[in-house]
């Protein structure tokens, strides 16, 4: 088993748990991006250079364009619906199963990573990551009651995606890289904009009706006050 | 290589649109020149050129430069009524990135690799949900569309990366091929709205303007849907012609795939049932079309369940005849509705009298859709139900792809109504082109009677409004010749005014004529766009041909994302 592999399996998922349960937006932006940046590694063998700097120059692209977006908000909001480490559990029981899963593909015949490339081991912690990625992005993306957790959740399904199909196909090739660096900065343009024009048309990022996001400990994100001087 | 230009052009201006927002006239003229040079860039691409970029290969080929030329073509035309209707500025840079994206997609040999491009396609085309004046409900449809962009990108993503990956469709890994067949065709279900994947397209009908409809619902999802199809049906002879992916699964795994594609069948007549349904019980003239596009875009789910290669040709032309059919009719109700001032279709009586160019445009349009015997559309709607579909259930699937007819000869049978200011009744508005319709001395306006204010009778028609009150300098300065300085300058105050007056008449006039003009030209443009579709039903320019071509073929790399 690659150690490696399993410290940037472990980087990545709590990044996610950060960012789908942190109160502080800019707390979960950052936890985003540790996720973003990371995921190209979660790859055996890992990718070559020139497609590694594109894909975590796009991460930093597109948490430049979050960050601007959260920057003009208040940054505290509801988090996690359920609680850190409920979101925790989450993760390291969608960890065990898609691990799991490895074992189970080639057990019924189908091995995993394109027809073998990827060593039994390495696959299982790949596809174990990307499924807590794809467990930690559901409930967000089901009750999410603001605009950036929701397009957090949005980016962790796509992210979760991704891995989950280096565990199953196989790394991407460079060209498949550089799509999906392109793939995030559409996706960090897309929420930005999204979260952008509900402050504009609402002065806060909350969905629904009036005092959605609203509820908890927490407050929805809203405009930060002017500064008086 | 022919396709960089066009992939510069596109990505480029909508860069520069998007980064121009806030000078709106700056970002118009950038959105729509470039989608003009996006045309031209579209023209000039060769099919059959291969270029190496990052350890794969992209590849040209003419269907991919048919489905740019004619989305680029349509949504210059839709920009371009727009701007004459209800204008909303991120539709050009939107339709730039959209097709840009597209256009490499097409080009990919790697299904995970140009799903992954569809995928941002979908991403920037979230930009035109975002409509002015901002709202809640434009932010909520946005969110939406994240959603459904997200889930069903990723639901393919992962299905069809398994499936390259190695998952046989025999032994004991069928169930698991079952499966990622099944996410696939969900998750196109979703990105095209479908019946019972619909919840968020129906959102988006009722907040977003419907000049957006045919990019969000039809174009995006088509260059998905192609993708998906290359990678699960694959042309004539090509299993296994793309390296590394799964092409040819349906026709290697018939047997073993059976219940699965019976339930692919079943949403597929579902779509195409109850979209008709949906469709027909609308008031709304967007709505209408947003579930019009849902109905018609199940005969693509039905391509997915035929089990041989012999839906691959009948679905990429119907793909390309369906995006052009939905655009002429998302522009037809759009310009409809703006001229009437409404989009309630019980508010349209007599359209098809009032606007005969409208309705050659709306006849040409369900011509397109429903095709003739012998043309393209025609015999590509009849060849995915006879692929995909057995004996007994073939002729209600018929039946149900027919019964679009329904709702079109409801909107045919509101327009040869009598209008009502003809039959005594109740007056309507003459027709006005602003968006609103405005009062006339012998019409009440139409918003005040929808919310039962008082009829504005005494309000002066627009344009003459001040002609009756400008200021008697006589009167108000009195005759004595101790005021002759103030009547000096109330008299040159009123000359002044009058002047004032006279310049806003003529700027009134100016403003009606070209409104007018606006009118005609969007008109004119709508029986354009439903004359192209129904060249395209037709088969021209040879879309039958360009759509019997296999797939670009990948030379190296077995890698996906």
């Amino acid at each position: 088993m690659n150690p490696v592999l399993v410290a940037t399996a472990v980087t990545v998922v709590a990044g996610a748990i950060v960012a789908v349960s942190a109160r502080d937006a800019r707390a979960a932006v950052l936890g985003f991006g540790l996720t973003l940046v990371g995921a190209p590694l979660l790859a055996d063998p890992v990718p070559d250079p020139l497609p590694l700097a594109a894909r975590v120059v796009a991460a930093v692209l597109a948490l430049q364009l979050l960050r601007v977006t959260v920057r003009a908000t208040t940054s505290a909001s509801r988090g996690s619906l359920v609680g850190w480490p409920v979101e925790t559990i989450a993760a390291a029981a969608a960890f065990v199963v898609g691990a799991g899963l490895a074992g189970g593909l080639a057990g019924a015949g189908s091995p995993p990573g394109a027809a073998g490339a990827v060593g039994a081991g390495s696959s299982a912690i790949i596809l174990g990551a990307g499924l807590s990625l794809v467990t930690l992005a559901v409930t967000p993306l089901v009750q999410g009651r603001d605009v950036l957790r929701l397009g957090l959740a949005a980016g962790l399904l796509l992210v979760g995606g991704t891995v989950l199909g280096a565990g199953l196909g196989g790394p991407p090739a460079p060209l498949g890289q550089l799509v999906i660096a392109g793939l995030t900065v559409a996706l960090g343009a897309a929420v930005g904009t999204l979260c952008a024009n509900s402050y504009a048309a609402r002065g806060d990022l909350g969905l629904g009706g009036p005092g959605a996001g609203i509820g908890g400990r927490g407050t929805p994100l809203q405009a930060r006050p002017p500064v008086e001087e | 290589m022919s396709l960089l230009p066009f992939l510069a052009i596109t990505l480029g201006a909508a860069t520069l649109a998007l980064l121009s927002r806030r000078r709106p006239r700056l970002s118009l003229v950038v959105g729509l020149a470039g989608l003009a040079l996006a045309l031209f860039a579209a023209l000039a691409i060769r099919s059959g050129e291969a270029i190496e970029i990052g350890g794969g290969t992209i590849v040209t080929t003419a269907y991919g430069r048919l489905f740019l030329v004619l989305g680029a073509a349509s949504g210059l035309a839709i920009s371009v009524i727009g701007l004459a209707t209800s204008w909303q500025r991120n539709v050009p840079a939107a339709t730039l990135a959209s097709l840009g994206w597209t256009g490499l997609a097409l080009a990919l040999p790697d299904p995970p690799s140009a799903l992954g491009a569809t995928i941002a396609a979908g991403l920037t085309g979230i930009l035109v949900t975002l409509v002015a004046p901002l709202d809640e409900r434009g932010v909520e449809v946005g969110a939406r569309e994240l959603r459904a962009v997200a889930v069903g990108g990723t639901l393919a993503l992962v299905a069809l990366a398994g499936l390259a990956g190695g998952l046989s469709p025999s032994g004991t890994g069928a169930g698991t091929v079952g499966l990622a067949y099944l996410a696939v065709v969900v998750a196109v279900a979703l990105r095209f709205g479908t019946i019972p994947f619909h919840a968020w397209a129906g959102r988006l009908s009722q907040s977003a303007p419907g000049a957006v409809l045919p990019l969000l619902q039809a174009w995006l999802p088509a260059g998905f849907a192609l993708v998906a199809l290359a990678a699960l049906g694959g042309p004539p002879g090509a299993a296994g012609a793309v390296d590394g992916a799964p092409a040819g699964l349906l026709a290697r795994s018939a047997e073993a795939l059976a219940l699965e594609r019976g339930l692919v069948v079943a949403l597929g007549a579902i779509g195409l049932l109850f979209g008709t349904f949906a469709a027909w019980i609308q008031d709304d003239l967007e709505h209408l079309v947003g579930y019009s596009i849902a109905q018609d875009a199940a005969f693509v789910i039905l391509a997915l369940a035929a089990p041989g290669p012999e839906a691959w040709a009948p679905a990429r032309s119907w793909i390309l005849v369906f995006a052009l059919a939905k655009t002429g009719l998302a522009a037809w109700a759009l310009v409809l509705g703006t001229t009437y001032g409404s989009r309630r279709i019980d508010r349209l009586d007599g359209w098809a009298r009032r606007s005969p160019v409208l309705a050659i445009a709306f006849v040409l349009l369900v011509l397109a859709t429903i095709g003739w015997p012998g043309s393209t559309a025609w015999a590509a709607r009849t060849d995915l139900v006879h692929a995909a579909v057995g004996d007994p259930l073939r002729t209600f699937v018929v039946l149900a792809g027919l019964s679009s007819l329904l709702y079109y000869a409801r909107l045919a049978g509101i327009g040869l109504r009598r209008p009502a200011d003809e039959l005594g009744g109740r007056t309507i508005p003459r027709l006005r082109w602003r968006g609103s319709l405005q009062p006339t001395p012998d019409a009440p306006d139409r918003a005040a009677a929808m919310t039962d204010a008082p009829p504005p009778a005494a309000r002066p028609a627009e344009g003459a409004g001040n002609r009756e009150t400008p200021l008697a300098p006589d009167r108000a300065a009195g005759t004595s010749g101790t005021w002759k300085p103030a009547l000096v300058v109330a008299r040159l105050a009123g000359t002044l005014r009058g002047a004032r007056i006279r310049a806003g008449e003529l700027a009134a006039r100016f403003d009606r004529e070209w409104h007018g003009r606006r009118a005609m030209l969007a008109s004119l443009l709508v029986l354009v766009l439903a004359g192209a579709a129904v060249l395209s039903a037709a088969g021209w320019p040879e879309i039958p041909a360009a759509a019997g071509e296999p797939p670009p073929a990948a030379t190296t790399g077995p890698g996906s994302p």
